[in-house]
């Protein structure tokens, strides 16, 4: 913590500043600098304050704190404060010029066509990143401190005429309520605001600006965590899951063919490892005779049944997938061509898995890789659709399916239905789920998250 | 969770409810009934199902509007009692669905598989779908209305291959089978209880729906039976599975063998008939002890059930013997016909002596 005192003709002030924190050239030319510049004799207590702060730079940040509390979360947030004797506040300069991240590309939700600016760590940036889409002051927000050790700034961000005022105060009310110790990222935000256990989330997180506004376009809230890169959505459809930017840069007929692709792919990353497996132990008759002789031919040298076959080569891919994210790159890289051909080629050489079995596991990988958001969930469903199809086969996927949509149906956030516009359907906002309609008609209707609502 | 459905949603569980309890079917075990006379006994047997579905009806329609009739009934010595008839006749119907899905399965889909891991598996997501509630339970029915619809019209067209007209042409000259067949038909429309049981959940209006459920319902089954008389003929009624046998004939293209599509719409069906039902179920187990949590109420329902399944999938007697026609249509008219119709009149002659 740094103190600094300055003398200004007969007065004395106090500034107090975190080391590290804030920019010291700023703090000198804009702040010590016009101080020392400016004739402050007879001004004494608030009076000076005021004085000061009325002739200081205005261009930054500035603000009068009353408490304590306040001035050292100020303080500790890379602010510098002035006190001086006689006076009910101390005014507040925002000076932060800590190290932070410069504004880089979108990681994890890349797009060919659209804006390439993402979110990073420096709560401000990322709050202007998104005040400078919208020159609207129907955009507000609210902020909130939050865990009772780290004190982290917290922005639930909305627009007043699109989003439901029960339903941010909701949020906010779960947020301010949360009897939680740290908050270092939207993970910690995520689980406060969900409820119970399901295998899809209906708590999305985004790292695009342009995204964040769109979604507030609709009725959605924003929660911004300091220190995060992920902005946190709420509510968050499944469908959604399937819509990414690029889905309204392209032509909506190329943007169909894209989204039938990602619910085909879906679909192929749950079940098809499951059926692969029933096929080959329940249901032979299914398949075509030359096939079936091809596939009896390889799974005949193999020495596992075809369950634990399956189980075990999405293990080990698994498991090089999982290093190849925590190395560094360029090792990463060389985990994944190890993993590819070294394990897999040499285990099917060695007749331990067959090849049928390898090209399934490609498949189904590179499908869930189709529709990144859903990845844990899918690889999740897949291991167990595995086991049961082992064990009952198409009954038992059948079930299975039936269970997964049933949890689909049941997840809701503050009454609006995870599986809309499905269920409960609705026809007008089919325009933006099965199909992407041409601007003309959706610019028009605008689509509403409280329409959904039952 | 609000725990309210659309009638819409209502009546595609009550449709799937039917579809299943027409694939089950099996003409032969009923009567020695032609082809020709299950088609019109499909037609006379809807009919007469449809006319003793009124009482329930009027039964539900009143109930919507906060006129329960049954209300009557509540904090006297009698509630319980009702209560628990349809608690055991639920129970009934929930373990013939589940003991015909498993012989279905074992039979059909997997000789090898054993029984008792399909009956824990099965229970184990019917007690997850039904712990849910009506709301899950009714958007996964309206989902599977919609493929069962699509799934038949399918199943149908790839059919035509296999059509023959001759084998609708035999005539029968006696009437009791086919006034038999039309009866049993009738006795397996469960469903007007259902949506009774199902009202309080409902929003919207329960009469327009109930006649297109009935008119789909009818189409429906009426397609399927007109395709199996045509594709298999006589031979349909020497088998245990005609409609899946049909289904085997099928070819759309290059691909051929529809019955494992059949199979799925077989599985689903049942199960979400069989959730439905334990759904109702555990609400009237809950209503005779309110002190019983949601858990508690699943695992005391699901008990019995994995008993008597257990004991169907054991001997083929005991199946047969709680498959026994003549049991079902007893239930049919004491609760779907008598025990409706007691409640109106009593209500009247009640309603006339305070006039």
């Amino acid at each position: 913590m740094l103190f600094k005192k300055i003398k200004a003709d007969e007065n004395e002030l106090l500034l107090i500043s975190a080391d590290g924190m804030c920019n010291s050239l700023l703090i000198s030319q804009e702040i010590i600098n016009p101080i020392l510049a400016i004739d402050l004799s007879k001004k004494i207590g608030e009076q000076l304050l005021e004085y000061i702060c009325l002739k200081a730079n205005s261009d930054m940040e500035q603000k009068r704190i009353y408490t304590f509390g306040e001035a050292v979360r100020s303080v500790l947030s890379g602010s510098i404060i002035i006190l001086t004797d006689e006076a009910d506040f101390c005014l507040c300069f925002g000076v932060q010029g800590f190290p932070k991240r410069g504004i880089a590309s979108a990681n994890t939700e890349v797009d060919e066509l659209c804006e390439h600016e993402a979110f990073t760590e420096s709560f401000k940036d990322n709050l202007a990143l998104i005040r400078k889409r919208l020159h609207t002051s129907d955009f507000k927000i609210k902020n909130i401190n939050l865990g009772s050790l780290t004190k982290t700034n917290i922005s639930v961000c909305y627009f007043e005429s699109c989003a439901k005022p029960e339903m941010v105060e909701k949020i906010i009310n779960t947020l301010e309520n949360a009897d939680t110790r740290a908050v270092f990222g939207t993970g910690n935000i995520k689980e406060l605001l969900e409820t119970g256990f399901h295998i899809f989330s209906a708590v999305g997180t985004t790292e695009r600006p342009d995204k964040a506004c769109a979604e507030m376009a609709e009725g959605r809230a924003v929660i911004i965590v300091d220190g995060s890169a992920l902005a946190v959505i709420v509510p968050y459809l499944f469908s959604e899951n399937f819509q990414t930017a690029d889905d309204y840069n392209l032509r909506p007929v190329y943007a169909l063919a894209a989204r039938i692709i990602k619910y085909l792919a879906f679909f192929s990353a749950v079940l098809l490892p499951g059926i692969y497996v029933s096929l080959c132990t329940f249901h032979q008759q299914a398949l075509p005779e030359n096939m079936l002789f091809d596939i009896a031919v390889q799974e005949s040298i193999t020495p596992f049944p075809v369950m634990l076959e399956t189980l075990f080569i999405h293990f080990v891919y698994e498991t090089v997938r999982e290093a190849g994210i925590r190395l560094p790159r360029a090792v990463g890289s060389a985990v994944s061509i190890v993993g590819a051909l070294v394990i897999g080629e040499a285990a099917v050489s060695a007749g331990l898995i067959s090849a049928p079995m390898l090209i399934v596991v490609a498949l189904s990988a590179v499908s869930s890789f189709v529709i990144p958001k859903l990845y844990h969930s899918v690889a999740l469903l897949r291991f167990l659709f595995i086991i049961i199809a082992g064990f009952s086969g198409f009954y038992g996927i059948t079930l299975g399916l039936a269970c997964a949509v049933c949890d689909i149906c049941r997840t809701e956030y503050y009454g609006i239905p995870v599986s809309a516009p499905f269920s409960p359907f609705s026809l007008s906002a089919m325009r933006d789920t099965l199909i992407r309609a041409d601007w003309k008609k959706l610019g028009k209707i605008g689509f509403k998250i409280q329409k959904m609502k039952r | 969770m609000q725990n309210r459905i659309s009638a819409r949603q209502a009546y595609s569980l009550l449709f799937i409810s039917r579809i299943i309890s027409l694939l089950t079917f099996v003409p032969s075990l009923i009567s020695n009934a032609l082809p020709s006379d299950y088609l019109a006994a499909c037609v006379l047997g809807a009919i007469i199902a449809l006319a003793l579905s009124f009482p329930w009806l009027y039964l539900s329609v009143k109930r919507q509007r906060g006129e329960d009739l049954l209300e009557r009934f509540k904090n006297t010595k009698k509630e319980k009692p009702i209560r628990f008839i349809f608690a055991l006749y639920l129970l009934f119907l929930l373990c013939i669905t589940l003991s015909r899905l498993f012989f279905f399965a074992r039979a059909v889909m997997f000789e090898q598989v054993s029984t008792l891991v399909l009956i824990f598996l099965t229970l184990l997501c019917l007690g997850f779908v039904s712990l849910s509630g009506a709301e899950p339970l009714a958007r996964l029915g309206g989902a599977s209305a919609i493929l069962s619809a699509v799934l038949i019209v399918f199943i149908s067209v790839s059919l035509t291959g296999s059509f023959n007209a001759e084998n609708l042409m035999y005539k029968n000259t006696s009437a009791l089978p086919f006034l038999l067949l039309s009866l049993s038909v009738a006795v397996r429309t469960t469903e007007p209880l259902f949506l009774f049981l199902l009202t309080p959940e409902i929003n919207g209006k329960l009469l327009k729906g109930f006649f297109s459920w009935w008119i789909f319902t009818f189409l429906a089954s009426l397609l399927l039976t007109f395709c199996l008389g045509l594709s298999l003929g006589m031979s349909a009624y020497k088998m245990m599975f005609p409609y899946h046998a049909m289904a085997e004939l099928s070819s759309f293209g290059v691909a051929e063998r529809m019955d494992s599509l059949l199979s799925a719409l077989w599985v689903l069906a049942s199960f979400i008939k069989a959730a439905m039902l334990n759904y109702l179920l555990m609400k009237t187990v809950k209503e005779i002890y309110p002190s019983l949590n949601k858990k508690k109420t699943a695992v005391l329902t699901l008990a019995p059930v994995f008993a008597v399944c257990i004991l169907t999938q054991s001997s083929a007697e005991i199946y047969r013997a709680f498959n026994l026609f003549w049991i079902r249509a007893v239930l049919y008219v004491l609760i779907i016909i008598l025990f409706p119709l007691v409640v109106i009149v009593t209500d009247k002659k009640h309603l006339k002596r305070k006039q």
